[in-house]
């Protein structure tokens, strides 16, 4: 039972986003109590439903049958079933209009605004939000890429092996662009297979392991390998391993293409994939 | 951004929602210029979701393709326009009938009915107008990047360039079958092909609708739910229309509680205002808060049942836009239904209630055994 009430607790603070949030559910808390003084109406339609859902929420048994088993991960969303914002702003605009001067209801809001203000976190920050680079909102890099890649298509789609931080964004510009592991090669939400994670080790390395990418690349048709040189020791030259460089991208992102019969730096052992 | 790709959006999140939900203002008798637009809107949308839900989840299962489901939602919501359109025409020949102007151009103060349409209604309406465009704006004019779109905006993008519904895996493209991956999540939300199916009428890429110009539609429709919501909170007994510079006042808090509430990545601010593109954001933001709404309406004493009525539209739209309002919405009904018995001690308007989560159980049921 113990194990279930920090496993609601942890995902309460998931919520509320430990220390940060505590004021601002503080001063849902002070609502929450406010609203029992402010009439039968107020009491139906906000306090009873918020308590009710609080009741289940930190109930370690609900947490146990329902959370565990069927919200693993997202218990804490059953939250969004308390309506804190909207409970918070109604009951500070009540209590602003209890004052009957208009001067001083307006300095009241303005206060009560910035004490809002001053105990949460601002939305709006450079971490948050940044310059568009197109307007798909991807990086640039993925949309050059991707065009090059569609522009020499030898099947319906091609398999790229690609450096960890474009994994999100490939697929959301094109379908013509597999990737041979996602953002699952983390871990997340589904696992991968032994070679999807040998390739996956050796990318997340500063100086990879050129032959097992290569290798299992090629068994595996992945067409194209891009590597951050940025962040990859690699050797300039991988026509030995059975790839030509194919093209750049802002001068860190470098294309090796799997090298096909008929290529000039072809041999017949890479070829075959061995 | 460019004009025609706004004109199209215009007509999707405006124009078509609110010429809709014309269905619903006439059913549910809605007075007051200013609350029957936001009523339209609201609701319109809320419907067209739920008929995109009634027609993708077969659909997807049929393995039917995306122009095809398209065109099947495209006559559904053809046919809820022709409606709206005819009860239009009635609403004008009665007017006409009765000697009145067909249409009543009420100022947007003067509707307070509380003599408050002074000054300070115009301050705190000018500065909300500037709190709430400012967090439509910078969502749509910068970019923020969330992991979860390597699946979200995958899936549109394979539904669009394939004419495809759910047919292919978000990250290999490797053909998918019955309930594989993480994908089988999606089969019963498919707020992925509604997005889909925009973006092939439009024409605008799936990644550029989403990240542009959604937010700004979006997050404007969701202000447009909280000026309800602090209408029929903040409305007296006694009066017949929301106090106008009450609900200012309300969505100025609201705004800044929003505006610095990333205290976490899961509060509602965060979903509003970092990926309100993403199904369960537009759930937590906007559909649970319509069902809050719907629900502090039918709490009242004397209420329409009509009301009862919007809770299955809202239950079928809440379950295309995430697993958790398959959970919540059945959870909110649940609860507050229950309240409302212990109030009023009806169990015919407490099962009608709780018959309303019906379809979210059988989504549920789908998901499960499917």
């Amino acid at each position: 039972m113990i194990t279930y009430c920090y496993g609601v607790w942890n995902e309460f603070l998931n919520f509320i986003g430990g220390r940060s949030g505590l004021a601002h559910w503080m001063l849902f808390i002070a609502a929450l109590i406010c609203c029992l003084f402010l009439g039968k109406e107020v009491r139906k339609k906000l306090f009873f439903p918020s308590v009710a859902v609080l009741l289940f929420f930190f109930n370690p048994l609900f947490y146990a049958v329902v959370g565990t088993k069927f919200l693993s991960g997202v218990y804490w969303r059953l939250l969004w079933m308390l309506p804190i914002s909207f409970l918070i702003a109604y009951v500070l605009t009540r209590l602003a209009y209890k004052i009957r001067k208009n001067i001083l209801r307006v300095l009241v809001v303005a206060v009560s605004c910035l004490c809002i203000a001053a105990t949460g976190d601002r939305i709006f920050t450079e971490e948050t939000y940044g310059e568009k680079e197109n307007a798909y909102e991807l990086p640039q890099a993925v949309i050059e890429i991707c065009d090059y890649v569609k522009a020499n298509l030898r099947n319906w789609k091609e398999t790229l092996v690609v450096p960890n931080d474009l994994l999100c964004y490939m697929r959301q510009y094109s379908s013509a662009v597999g990737l041979f592991y996602g953002r699952n090669a983390g871990g997340f939400i589904t696992n991968i297979e032994e070679e999807e994670a040998a390739v996956y080790a050796e990318m997340s390395k500063e100086n990879p392991d050129i032959r097992i990418i290569t290798d299992i690349g090629k068994k595996r048709n992945c067409r194209y390998l891009i590597f951050d040189t940025n962040f990859h020791r690699i050797p300039e030259d991988l026509t030995k391993y059975g790839y030509e460089k194919v093209y750049v991208v802002e001068k860190h992102y470098v294309m090796y293409r799997m090298l096909e019969a008929g290529d000039p730096g072809e041999r017949d052992d890479l070829a075959a994939g061995t | 951004m460019n004009n025609r790709d706004i004109l199209f959006m215009s007509v999707l999140f405006v124009a078509l929602p609110a010429w809709i939900g014309i269905l619903w203002v006439e059913a549910l008798n809605i007075r007051g210029n200013w609350e029957r637009f936001l009523h339209t809107l609201v609701l319109g949308f809320s419907t067209m979701l739920a008929a995109a839900q009634i027609v993708l989840v077969p659909m997807v299962a049929f393995h039917a393709p995306l122009t095809k489901a398209l065109a099947v939602w495209k006559a559904v919501i053809l046919f809820l326009a022709l409606v709206s359109f005819y009860l239009v025409l009635r609403r004008w020949s009665e007017r006409i009938e009765r000697g009145k102007p067909i249409v009543e151009v009420q100022t947007f103060p003067s509707e307070s009915g509380n003599g408050a349409g002074g000054l300070w209604t115009w301050i705190f309406g000018a500065l909300l107008v500037v709190f709430i465009l400012v967090q439509a704006y910078i969502p749509a004019r910068y970019e923020h990047r969330d992991d979860d779109d390597a699946r979200f905006v995958s899936e549109e993008v394979s539904a669009v360039e394939h004419d495809t519904m759910y047919w292919d895996d978000p990250i290999t493209i490797d053909q998918l079958y019955w309930n594989e991956g993480e994908v089988r999540k999606d089969f019963t939300s498919p707020w992925a092909m509604y997005i889909a199916m925009c973006s092939k009428m439009s024409g605008i890429p799936p990644a550029v609708l989403s990240h542009t110009y959604l937010p700004f539609f979006l997050i404007l429709l969701c202000y447009g739910v909280y000026y309800l919501i602090g209408g029929a909170l903040l409305k007296g007994e006694r009066e017949k229309r929301p106090p106008v510079e009450k609900v200012l006042v309300f969505l100025l808090f609201l705004s800044v509680i929003h505006l610095w509430g990333y205290t976490s990545t899961h509060t509602l601010a965060s979903m509003l205002l970092l990926r309100i593109w993403q199904g369960k954001a537009v759930c937590a933001s906007l559909m649970l808060p319509l069902c809050f709404y719907l629900m502090y309406q039918i709490l009242q004493k004397e209420y329409h049942r009509g009301w009862i009525v919007l809770l299955y539209v809202v239950s079928n739209a809440a379950c295309l836009l995430s697993g958790i309002g398959i959970v919540t919405v059945p959870a909110l009904l649940f609860l507050y239904g229950a309240i409302d018995f212990c109030y009023n001690r009806s169990l015919k308007k407490l099962l009608a209630i709780w018959m309303a989560a019906v379809p979210c159980g059988l989504y549920l049921l789908y998901y499960l055994i499917g």
